[in-house]
């Protein structure tokens, strides 16, 4: 199973490679580190201590493993979510889709480490005529939601395609 | 019995639906104690005048008859500064760019100190606030309900039947062509300019739809609720907008298979975020009308979502949203 788990850790360097050894150990696949300095999923939580999210793909009985042996080293585990996304929502693209770089728009969304791409659908009548492309996204949370919709809102006004968003959208 | 000196500037469909309203109503005006006595009516090409109240039948057959009701050479706002009367029934044609002839009709009947009712919205969207202020200043009555979403009741709801709730947003579909030709797109697996063919000959959509399919016309509507409604002082210009014109039918249908159809919606939200763009709206949601029709969802904090849906145009549907108003001005008397 998909879990995040965010931890703290003392803002010092070595701190993250100690807190992700019990997970190689436990043989556990790590999906993702969203650190302090890329995303904000990562904070700052006091004097000296940050907040890091490791995204883990593990049976539950490793899961606890982990945690025990972190907690060991000294790294408090503030949470532990069962499932990774828990929004999801399709929107629409209409214009040159596929020839401004379908696959560039994609790895944007998948690079920002808070949501993925989950399934697109394309449909193209004619050479020349302007695709229509469905893509459902699965983002990890409401806010990481929201700054997805930011980005597509900025990667269709540079690659000049309609980007059609559901009404329940803020 | 209060008598009401009216006039009506601009007798086209919605002019001529008011007649025929004020006609079918006489008894029901009665009731109210109020009686409208049409001293004056123009078209483009001037005007009928009759002091003692005109024969709205006679005015209708002879438009009909001659294409034109003038007697006299006289124009909207001569009427409005010359004839003594008490309300102006103002239904020009729109013009959002300049305000147009019913822009400067307004302005002269509040400072003769006639009130105006009115469907025509290109003034309210360039002249909310100073329309309002002038109307105030002279004791006039102003009264737009018809502007938005025709017969569908929607300004006079949130400001009166409404009051006391605090309105987070108001969404909604707010032009009947743009809906119509999403609609018919999807039902008929055509394209966007086949079925703008359709609307075109059916005289639902205009031989220049620019006006509807580019949200013009919906970022009006959305402009006068957000001055209305919200009490701010917006402008055509601070809606961000996008028509319809490249949706096409394939999005549609990817659309209906997610359980989604795509609607033209205008948005207005108490941050003061003016919008309108096609959305995905659910199959069964409350916003998924078909057709002409209009809809809109208020978003509010007492008594939740509430949604209202009507039709958006048309003459008689038009002009009672018009005559609702005329009675709230004279019944509070
Ligand atoms: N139609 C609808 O369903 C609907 C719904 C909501 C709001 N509205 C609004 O209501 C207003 C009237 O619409 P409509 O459908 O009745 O339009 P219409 O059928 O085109 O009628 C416009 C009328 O105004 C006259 N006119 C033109 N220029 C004039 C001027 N400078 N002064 C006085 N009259 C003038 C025209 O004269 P001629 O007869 O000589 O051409 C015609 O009688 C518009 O502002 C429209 O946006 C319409």
């Amino acid at each position: 199973m998909k879990v995040t788990m965010d931890i703290e850790l003392r803002d010092e360097p070595g701190q993250l490679i100690l807190a992700l050894e019990p997970v190689s150990r436990n043989k556990a696949n790590l999906i993702s580190v969203f650190h302090y300095h890329k995303t904000n999923n990562a904070t700052k939580t006091g004097s000296g201590k940050v907040q890091v999210q490791l995204v883990l793909d593990a049976k539950s009985p490793v899961i606890a493993k982990i945690k025990d042996d972190m907690e060991k080293t000294g790294i408090r585990v503030l949470r532990i979510g069962e499932e990774k996304y828990r929004e999801t929502i399709t929107v629409i693209m209409i214009g040159h889709v596929v020839n401004t770089d379908i696959r560039d728009t994609i790895s944007r969304i998948d690079e920002t480490g808070i949501a993925e791409v989950t399934d697109m659908s394309l449909s193209m009548p004619e050479i020349d005529e302007p695709t229509s492309a469905a893509i459902t996204i699965n983002a990890v949370g409401k806010d990481e939601l929201k700054k997805v919709v930011a980005l597509l809102k900025e990667i269709t006004k540079e690659k000049d395609l309609l980007l059609v968003l559901p009404i329940e959208l803020e | 019995m209060k008598t009401v000196k009216a006039s009506i500037i601009g007798f086209g469909s919605i002019g001529q639906g008011v007649a025929r309203v004020l006609l079918m109503k006489k008894e029901d005006l009665k009731k109210e104690g109020i009686e409208i006595k049409v001293v004056a009516i123009t078209d483009s090409k001037g005007a009928v005048i009759d002091e003692n109240g005109l024969d709205l039948e006679k005015c209708l057959a002879v438009k009909a008859e001659k294409g034109t009701i003038a007697e006299k050479a006289m124009t909207g706002i001569d009427v409005v500064n010359q004839v003594e009367h008490d309300l102006v029934i103002e239904v020009s044609p729109t013009d959002v760019i300049t305000g147009g002839a019913g822009l400067l009709n307004m302005q002269a009947a509040f400072e003769n100190g006639r009130s105006v009712v009115t469907s025509n919205k290109g003034p309210l969207t360039l002249k909310f606030k100073e329309l309002n202020e002038t109307a105030e200043k002279n004791g006039c009555a102003f009264r737009y309900e018809a502007t938005v979403g025709g017969a569908m009741p929607i300004i006079n709801l949130t400001k009166e039947v409404m009051a006391g709730n605090e309105i987070s947003s108001i969404k909604g579909i707010f032009n009947g062509t743009c809906n119509y030709i999403l609609t018919r797109m999807l039902e008929e697996k055509s394209t966007y300019s086949e079925i703008l063919t359709e609307a075109v000959d059916l005289g639902i959509a205009e031989t220049d739809p620019t006006y509807d399919v580019e949200g013009i016309d919906t970022a009006g509507k959305v402009v006068i609720l957000a001055n209305a409604v919200f009490g701010m002082n917006k402008t055509i210009n601070d809606v961000d907008r996008t028509g319809i014109t490249q949706i096409t039918y394939e999005a549609l249908e990817m659309s209906a298979k997610n359980g989604k159809t795509i609607k033209l919606i205008g948005e207005v939200r108490k941050d003061g975020t003016l919008t309108v763009s096609p959305r995905l709206v659910p199959i069964g949601h409350p916003l998924s009308v078909s057709g002409t029709l209009n809809v809109a969802s208020i978003q509010t904090d007492l008594a939740g979502e509430i949604t209202v849906t009507g039709k958006g145009a048309g003459s008689i549907e038009t002009a009672s949203a018009i005559l609702s108003d005329i009675i709230s001005i004279y019944k509070q008397d």
